[in-house]
């Protein structure tokens, strides 16, 4: 009778077959890690390992999702600010721009000069009117010329404590006439009036009171002084083109303002009384 | 019920080990999860001699082929066990605190066995001290509560092959006039 049972000699027999396979592919020496070896590794990394780290990894970036939710609504809101901070950021350029004009225009005006902003400027009245900062309180008069940084604008009409009324000259009112001359060569100078603005074409119109001096274009028109009003000196324009006038002595002068009156924010008060 | 009792445990030791992965470079602490080794222990005591060696050996061959990567290496440590474990299961019960006893021992002298195995074929350079506190002293720490829910699944496992035996015979019809 055999001392093992028909198990226990299959099992011998598997066990017996298992070593002498790993003692033939050890001898072989195939490779460093056996062929047996090699399966049996990947059956344990593709049934155990690599399932466990894609849950893993599964969980992971689903827990990472709302962090990335937040960081993301973050962002949005940092970009949003950001483009509000670019925006202040052109808007204090094109300020400072506006400043730095202003300053060198200052200094070639031998007068008292008094800063401030605009505050108001009506869209029914844009071409009559703006409210600036400063009033009686800080030495405003009536009928002070008034500058932006790039020439005359227009004259103090309304005055109060703290604000002022300015009148433009492109004003439509015939009332606004302004004094001025044209230097031409040597010291010879020919004198006119700023009759009105005209819209469509964005010129002003200057009536010479002579007809004999020879004007050519882009001479500068300055304000003569003679009116009692602007003083003398301050930039209007440049000529655009010359007409004769019929049945009336002189010419008409048509001048390019040198001021933009689109678009300004810092206005220069001129005080004759102060230089 | 025992071999798939002991598969099991050994499946849920590779979830351990690749959730915890082990330092290679040994510059770490780190543990090794042997709740198949224990499995495979407590369940030795309940098989006679020569199925107890077999059984043994079978998962000696299995672990080196599939988690060590060695050849007959834990089929002959496994198998001292079993020669270790037919020693002592006649003096010991079915205790948590004995059965508890039997793991970590058998555990680290599995450790020791492979261990000194390696040291003598060159294999690691590692000093005993060094080998101890970075990977056998957490091992045994981790694997003691590892026993312990072994110990708990043998005897649900136990608990359970009884009703079933019970119901079993429960079923049975006994003719009393034809027993002999």
């Amino acid at each position: 009778m055999s001392r093992f049972t028909k198990v226990q000699k299959i099992i011998m027999g598997c066990i017996v077959a298992i070593v002498l396979l790993g003692f033939i592919i050890r001898t072989l020496a195939i490779s460093s890690t056996s062929i047996a070896y090699d399966a049996f590794t990947m059956l344990r990394y593709g049934l155990i390992e690599q399932p466990l780290r894609t849950a893993q990894s599964w969980l992971e970036d689903f827990s990472s999702l709302w962090a990335v939710k937040e960081e993301n609504d973050a962002l949005k809101m940092q970009l949003a600010q950001q483009m509000q901070l670019e925006a202040d950021l052109e808007e204090a350029i094109r300020k400072n721009a506006e400043y730095e004009t202003m300053l060198e225009l200052g200094e070639s005006v031998p007068y008292e000069k008094i800063y401030a902003n605009v505050l108001v400027r009506d869209q029914e009245l844009w071409n009559n009117e703006i409210t600036i900062s400063k009033g009686a309180h800080d030495g405003i008069q009536k009928d002070m010329a008034v500058m932006s940084n790039t020439g005359v604008i227009g004259k103090i009409s309304e005055t109060g404590e703290f604000t002022s009324k300015v009148k433009l000259l492109t004003s439509q009112d015939h009332l606004n006439n302004v004094s001025v001359k044209i230097n031409l060569d040597g010291d010879a100078v020919s004198e006119g009036v700023l009759e009105r603005y005209d819209a469509e074409e964005g010129l002003f119109i200057i009536h010479l009171f002579d007809d004999t001096s020879d004007i050519q274009k882009d001479m500068k028109v300055v304000t003569s002084g003679k009116g009692g009003v602007y003083p003398s000196g301050l930039l209007i324009g440049t000529v655009n083109s010359v007409q004769s006038l019929k049945n009336q002595i002189g010419k008409s002068v048509y001048v390019v303002p040198s001021a933009t009156f689109q678009s300004f924010d810092v206005v220069m008060v001129i005080n004759q009384g102060g230089s | 019920m025992n071999i798939l009792f002991v598969f099991v445990s050994f499946l849920i030791d590779g979830i351990i080990m690749a959730l915890f992965p082990a330092d290679s470079a040994m510059q770490s602490v780190f543990f090794v999860s042997n709740l198949g080794f224990c499995a495979m222990v407590l369940t030795l005591k309940e098989y006679e001699s020569i199925n107890a060696y077999l059984f043994a050996i079978c998962w000696g061959i299995f672990y080196d082929y599939f988690y060590a990567g060695t050849f007959l290496v834990y089929a002959i440590a496994f198998a001292f066990i079993a020669f270790l474990m037919q020693l002592w299961s006649k003096h010991v019960t079915d205790t948590i605190l004995e059965s508890l006893i039997i793991c970590i021992s058998t555990l680290f002298v599995k450790d020791c066995v492979v261990y000194f195995y390696m040291r003598f074929q060159s294999v690691i350079q590692m000093d005993i001290a060094t080998w101890f506190l970075r990977r056998e002293f957490l091992t045994i720490l981790m694997n003691i509560l590892l026993v312990i829910l072994a110990v708990g699944i043998i005897h649900l496992k136990n608990d359970y092959l009884k009703r079933r035996e019970l119901r079993i015979r429960k079923e049975e019809k006994i003719e009393w006039m034809k027993l002999r």
